[in-house]
């Protein structure tokens, strides 16, 4: 069980913190990204809010990949990962459901038109998906194994004591 | 209780350290709210009478529309992507979705040099990609390029008669 939360924390980490640094180095650039979805809240583009979510997310990010790096507060980054990923997934659905031919941003490069599959909002789905499930599958895991320790210890009645035979 | 006092304090260390790396940038830094006249192209001027700008009106378009090809008629660029444009579009006008732009100047280039005079349009109302286009295009020194801002709402609305299909000029694979 330990081996699969520290590997599953590990594989999350890198891909949390990979996908952070050129974002944080470029957030011009990430702006550029998140304006090529063309969200809209009734009917108008959020545009008030592009920057603050280009400085702000990818510190999340980042927060995330230590945490699940180091163990230090796990759960919490496990649950703020998937929360994460399961928004980038439904970015991704939209982004194809509306025909958007976009970068998905996802490591910061903006570059529209993506020729490499796991640029694109398809990539960025069938990406998301799995590490989604393993982002739960670990939460799982450290739940039960939290619960595990919590619980306390079994006494055994060594046999022969009871009953009063003596 | 406490993974959500955790998870609190994550989103509220990640706002310090953006805030802590934004004021710290070399290149200077990013204001927290977007300034969407650094997107816009410039308003038109309003006319001495106070009212307010007007957008290109439709029946320019109509007369660019009918013209296309001709010297010195503006060359009208459909801004949306590609499945958008073949369901319909304003006749004559050629389809440049601002999503591949920058990666291929060239399907512009072929469409329109940059001393014509061109017109965009996009779905209407509060879409960006006639605004992201046009700063591509001044980024390729294209001189005359205005937005149709009514765009392809304002069209279809007006009962003009509209084309379909794919553009005959190709837009790569």
């Amino acid at each position: 069980m330990t081996w699969f939360i520290r590997l599953g924390s590990l594989l999350l980490a890198g891909v949390f913190l990979f996908a952070a640094v050129p974002k944080i180095v470029d957030p011009a650039d990430f702006v550029k990204a998140i304006r090529n979805y063309r969200l809209s809240i009734g009917g108008r583009q959020p545009w008030w809010g592009w920057h603050a979510v280009a400085l702000w997310l990818p510190w999340l990010e980042v927060l995330v990949g230590l945490c699940l790096l180091t163990g230090l507060w796990r759960r919490a980054a496990l649950r703020i990962a998937a929360g994460l990923l399961l928004f980038f997934t439904g970015l991704g659905v939209y982004a194809i459901v509306t025909g958007l031919d976009i970068s998905c941003g996802c490591f910061g490069k903006s570059g529209d038109g993506a020729t490499r599959f796991l640029g694109t909002a398809k990539g960025l789905v069938a990406q998301d998906v799995p590490l989604l499930l393993l982002a739960a599958a670990v939460d799982l895991a450290v739940g039960r194994l939290e619960r595990r320790r919590a619980a306390p210890a079994r006494v055994v009645e060594p046999v022969g004591r009871a009953g009063g035979w003596a | 209780m406490r993974t959500t006092i955790q998870v609190l304090v994550l989103f509220l260390l990640a706002a310090l350290a953006g805030a802590a790396t934004n004021w710290l940038r070399p290149t200077g830094a990013l204001p927290w709210v977007f300034d969407r006249r650094l997107l816009a192209p410039p308003a038109p001027v309003t006319p001495p009478g106070g009212q307010a700008p007007a957008d290109i009106p439709l029946a320019e378009i109509l007369a660019a529309s009918g013209a296309q090809g001709q010297p010195g008629v503006p060359r009208l660029i459909d801004a949306r992507h590609r499945e958008a444009y073949e369901k319909g579009h304003i006749p004559g006008a050629t389809n440049v979705p601002a999503a591949l732009l920058p990666v291929a100047p060239q399907f512009l280039l072929m469409r329109a040099p940059p001393d014509q005079p061109v017109i965009l349009y996009c779905t209407g109302g509060d879409c960006d990609e006639s605004n992201r286009v046009w700063e591509q295009l001044r980024a390729l020194q294209y001189q005359r390029v205005r937005i149709f801002h009514g765009g392809w709402a304002a069209w279809e609305k007006s009962g003009h008669p509209i084309e379909r299909g794919p553009d005959p000029l190709p837009l790569g694979k």
